[in-house]
């Protein structure tokens, strides 16, 4: 480890100079660009296409030894993919991380926004596997790229409708399209649809990158961020019968828990912070109900048995 | 010039390119809102701020047009030296434009991009004298822009002295549609602030 925090033999955030200006160089188009996939050249990062290297090379790019990073993976920052991203950037920049979402100038997620709302000057960088929302329907970049020219989405509807015509309702849960400041449909990367509505006007910059797809894109603050529906079938997001079994939230993501082999089973917060932060809050405030929250969860062990 | 005269650039190269990139990328998602760089280190005619943005964006691989306000051996060489940005004449194989605001009677041959692929268009920085929020008194020869768009809660005001008249018609009528377009930096002194194609541009 040399003097300034970053392991010895290795550039301020592991990639060359040179490709963090071409990738500097296409985030600037991309914000100028709400919505549109503005191709780089990706670099082989040390790890699996899959993994998060699209993200990575986004915050490489961007992170300064001011900033604080947080990382999480399905809303958790201590499971496997988030705790060795995190690793990685303090081994190889030596800046604060933080699992504190309010705490961080930066935050790499794969598959969650988090819960608590982001403000203005934090950057949410989303690692993508297929950055391409007509792929499944189309095949060929060449004609995506066409139907991206033309507007020609009704595609994205026809594979909404046929869900409605399967299911009786729309039951595409997850990578969600939507359409970016009344130009581009865009995928959100595999969020669930809880998270789309965060999307639209956030007062944070949403950093997106595909590495394997070799992709950047963007939503500046204040964005408009459509999910796509119908009239007669509008966009809806996923509701709970029950609450955190920890927290007791009846607002968050919630994660199915198996607990043992007989099938019983628990609802989790997926947002690891979160849940956290309202455990704390009860504990410190045990007899008065948390701010924001109803009076059902008046602490963590009542909201236990209230679920 | 017998002495190949270089002025510094950046004192902490991977540092300063870092923070100074953190800055565009704020000045360009949220279009008009004013930053001050506090570089110091100007290129001859180059502002601090404008050798600071081409410090940071540009390199071999871009093609880089001058405005003849900017041409000269010292300017040249330093770019040269500093980034290895390759120049070009012809407007339509630029990259970037450095450009004086005297220099601008057209905004023919920049590259707009095109419908397949947008982001090839070029981006203009543009090098005035004096950038400012509204509150500050517009003088005489400044232009009052009222921005609107993506990056902006409701409306954002920037002043430019001077904004070539040309620049000002291409920002209101945007002749080539979304999501064609050139996206703007504009410099003085210290202080940049960004363009985009995405906003919606009012002179006021």
């Amino acid at each position: 480890m040399s003097s300034n925090g970053v392991r010895d033999g290795y550039n301020f955030a592991y990639l060359d100079e040179q490709t963090k200006r071409m990738i500097r160089r296409a985030l600037l188009k991309a914000v100028a660009l709400p919505g549109y996939q503005v191709p780089f050249g990706g670099r082989e990062m040390p790890m699996p296409y899959g993994w998060g290297t699209g993200g990575m090379q986004v915050t490489a790019a961007v992170i300064g030894r001011q900033d604080v990073l947080k990382v999480i993976d399905q809303g958790a920052d201590d499971t496997t993919n988030a705790v060795s991203i995190r690793a990685f950037f303090r081994d190889l920049t030596g800046v604060r991380t933080t699992e504190r979402t309010e705490e961080a100038t930066l935050i790499q997620t794969r598959h969650r926004i988090p819960e608590k709302p982001l403000r203005e000057d934090q950057i949410l960088i989303y690692q993508v596997p297929i950055p391409e929302p007509l792929r499944f329907i189309e095949p060929s970049e060449v004609e995506t790229r066409k139907m991206h020219a033309l507007e020609d989405y009704g595609v994205m509807h026809i594979k909404l409708y046929e869900d409605i015509a399967h299911y009786g309702r729309i039951a595409t849960a997850y990578a969600y399209p939507v359409l970016v400041n009344g130009r581009y449909v865009m995928d959100p990367s595999p969020i669930p649809k809880f998270d789309n509505p965060k999307m639209h006007r956030s007062p944070a910059l949403q950093l997106f990158g595909a590495g394997r797809e070799k992709r950047i894109y963007a939503v500046p603050p204040y964005t408009d961020v459509r999910s796509l529906d119908f009239e007669d079938y509008p966009f809806e997001v996923q509701r709970w019968e029950q609450c955190c079994a920890i927290c007791g939230s009846r607002d968050s993501f919630l994660d199915e828990v198996i607990i043992d082999d007989r099938g019983s089973r628990e609802f989790i917060c997926s947002d690891t912070d979160y849940c956290r932060s309202r455990t704390e809050q009860a504990v410190d405030n045990p007899s008065g109900a948390r701010p924001g929250t109803d009076e059902e969860a008046a602490n963590a062990e009542g909201a236990r048995n209230a679920c | 010039m017998s002495q190949l005269d270089l002025v510094p650039g950046f004192s902490a190269p991977v540092d300063a390119a870092q923070g100074l990139f953190r800055q565009l990328l704020k000045a360009m998602s949220e279009p008009g809102s004013l930053i001050d760089t506090t570089l110091e280190q100007p290129l001859e005619r180059l502002d601090p701020a404008t050798f600071g943005v081409c410090q940071t964006l540009l390199d071999q691989t871009c093609g880089l047009w001058l405005s003849p306000a900017f041409e000269g051996e010292a300017i040249r060489r330093n770019l040269g030296f500093h980034t290895g940005v390759r120049l070009v004449g012809e407007r339509a194989e630029a990259q970037f434009a450095l450009c004086h605001p005297d220099d601008l009677h057209d905004l023919e041959g920049f590259g707009r991009g095109s419908a397949e692929y947008p982001e090839s268009s070029c981006t203009l920085i543009l090098q005035v004298e004096r950038l400012d929020n509204a509150s500050a008194a517009a003088a005489a020869g400044a232009t009052t822009l009222r921005l609107q768009g993506p990056g902006i809660e409701s409306s954002r005001y920037l002043v430019v002295a001077p904004l070539p008249a040309v620049l000002a018609a291409y920002l209101q009528q945007r002749p080539d549609p979304f999501p064609l377009g050139l996206d703007l930096i504009l410099v003085a002194g210290r202080k940049l602030a960004c363009v985009p194609r995405s906003s919606q541009v009012e002179v006021i």
